[in-house]
């Protein structure tokens, strides 16, 4: 007799420790065999498919664990990327200053836009974050101070001191990594632990657990700012990564490719953000070096797997072991 | 059905709400004492949902009072009352569709629990939690079912779950809004043994909502009749079964005969 959460439940199962362990050191390997053959550009391009790649699986948490569809996410990513933008070009490139306000000021923001929208439903709550996030595009849009439309460009990269050169794509690609894999790890811990569960019963169903005794509204918005100020931290070392920001960053457009990545690597699913941003980023270069009109053929890739693979990437191996024959389909699915 | 028992785990006073023109509750006062079992009737329409969502927490009266325990709770959110003891059950069913049948009602006793909402607690590590829930489930006849997801039931017993659920956050009284919903005859009686055997194993003061009147007449110890958003009756199940005004506006002669 076991006492636990039931495999069949939607209570995501724990990767292990070694797994997570090999899993890093194997990428981290990589990274260093990418220097030291002198791919850096390549390692570069990976550095930015991992903090989309970020970004899209913070937005997983509340699009997929949630089961809210926040259409602006795109925000959070830019003010982060503002914040440490700004504070270089005022002579403060202090790093751990940078990348802990660029989170907490992308968290108020999410507390005071989630506040609001999330008194809503449906596609209310959808049109809400949507225009939030173009109100805050247009409004980085006039800021002249700070490159208005331009963008604005940063005269060095946020100094982490401890002997950390940012410029270096081996340094760079390496905080990635970890910041990655720490926000992976605390999104496990986060949809295991007890708030994790009412994250997913609420989606189910929020009157029923409302009935239950839980204040929903507090836990919906609790995972907002958690999911705003991971993206902040993308926009971060996003920032870092290309020594610009610009407002289009924050277009409503990118709200839609962070959604699209979601769906690509898999909706509700812990890293499927990251493998959507990977698929989406990598047939992005290689369709755009045959044609321009990439995204035409990208479109017949994301309808394929909706179509085809509805869990996206994160799902094809379940769907690899059903199809097998002799294998029945997991149990109790309805 | 005046004079308010101080003792009422639930006392009900002149509630009012109108919809446009339609006055959907009109001076609704009903107690529910402890220990009692309170049967609400009452034809189609008649406000019974609406009430019990005013009571709930879901709808917000326009008049009157709402006293829980001795408190009046017209401000207290949905939420909060569940935390007051005030604990619904569903007409349609309601369950977590993605949650094993042992982890909807483990989710459930989790809101009992300090730290309920924690994010440093492992669920995988609440023995005690998911101890307590599947001793429930053995009361409620469930146990071998625990690992099934919730839809995979059958509608009986997702409507057994649906009051354990309820069940589950310790109530001091339920408002069972038709638990007999939509369920075979077998399956109602397992749900009206199981109803009774609450009142008397734990003593709880149930408001139940219900339209099957053998269930109604056999567990209820007072019956209020909802007409038009108003009580036409209130009394024993003796009393409502001679009332004239109840037999001609409701229950029609062969129904109680």
């Amino acid at each position: 007799m076991h006492f636990g959460p039931s495999p069949a439940s939607a209570i995501p199962k724990s990767a292990s420790w070694p797994t997570w362990l090999i899993l890093a050191l194997a990428a981290a390997a990589l990274g260093f065999w990418m220097h030291s053959a002198g791919l850096g550009y390549y390692l570069s391009m990976i550095s930015r498919m991992m903090i989309y790649g970020l970004a899209a699986c913070s937005l997983n948490l509340i699009l997929g664990y949630g089961g809210l569809v926040s259409f602006g996410h795109a925000a959070y990513l830019g003010i982060g990327a503002y914040t440490v933008g700004i504070l270089i070009t005022e002579g403060v490139p202090n790093g751990w200053l940078g990348f802990g306000l660029a989170m907490v000021v992308s968290a108020l923001l999410a507390l005071i836009i989630g506040a609001i929208s999330l008194r809503t439903k449906g596609v209310y709550f959808i049109m809400i974050t949507l225009a939030f996030a173009q109100m805050l595009f247009y409004l980085v849009n006039s800021v002249k101070a700070y490159g208005g439309d331009e963008g604005l460009n940063i005269k060095m990269r946020s100094d982490f001191g401890l002997g950390i050169v940012l410029k270096n794509d081996l340094h760079f690609f390496l905080l990635v990594l970890l910041c990655l894999v720490a926000s992976l790890a605390f999104m496990q811990m986060l949809m295991r632990s007890r708030m994790g569960r009412i994250v997913l019963a609420q989606r189910d169903d929020d009157i029923r657990t409302e009935a239950l005794g839980f204040p929903v509204y507090r836990y919906q918005l609790a995972l907002f700012v958690i999911a705003g100020a991971i993206g902040g931290l993308a926009g971060a070392l996003l920032v870092n990564q290309q020594n610009y920001v610009s407002p289009n960053l924050m277009h409503w457009t990118q709200s839609g490719v962070l959604m699209i990545m979601v769906i690509l690597g898999g909706v509700g699913t812990l890293a499927g953000g990251l493998w959507g941003a990977l698929l989406l980023l990598t047939l992005e270069d290689l369709i755009a070096e045959v044609t321009p009109h990439w995204q035409f053929y990208v479109g017949w890739v994301l309808l394929a797997v909706v179509l085809l693979a509805p869990k996206g990437l994160s799902g094809l191996p379940d769907l690899w072991r059903r199809k097998q024959p002799g294998n029945k389909p997991a149990g109790g699915d309805a | 059905m005046s004079g308010q028992t101080p003792s009422a785990v639930l006392d009900i006073r002149n509630l009012v709400k109108s919809f446009g023109a339609l006055r959907a509750t009109d001076g609704v006062s009903l107690q529910v004492r402890p220990g009692e079992i309170h049967a609400l009737i009452g034809p189609n329409g008649a406000g019974k949902t609406t009430l019990v969502a005013q009571l709930s927490g879901q709808l917000r009266p326009d008049e009157g009072e709402i006293v829980f325990m001795g408190r009046t709770i017209n401000e207290v959110s949905a939420h909060e009352r569940v935390g007051l003891g005030m604990v619904r059950s569903f007409q349609i069913t309601r369950l977590f569709k993605s949650f094993s049948v042992i982890d909807n009602v483990a989710l459930a006793v989790q809101s009992r629990q300090p730290q309920r909402g924690s994010i440093w607690r492992s669920v995988a590590k609440d023995q005690a939690i998911y101890e307590k829930a599947a001793d429930l489930l053995r009361e409620v006849g469930l146990f071998n079912r625990a690992d099934q997801l919730a839809p995979a039931l059958s509608h009986g017993e997702q409507r057994v779950l649906e009051l354990a659920l309820a069940l589950a956050t310790e109530p001091k009284l339920l408002l069972l809004d038709e638990p007999m919903a939509g369920t075979g005859p077998e399956e109602s009686q397992r749900i009206v043994e199981l109803i009774e055997s609450l009142r008397r194993d734990k003593h709880m003061a149930i408001l139940l909502v219900e339209h099957d009147m053998d269930a109604v007449f056999r567990l209820a110890d007072r019956i209020s009749v909802l007409v038009n958003g108003a009580l036409i009756a209130s009394g024993t199940p003796e009393e409502i079964r001679h009332d004239e005004q109840v037999r001609a506006a409701y229950l029609g002669d062969e129904v109680i005969s």
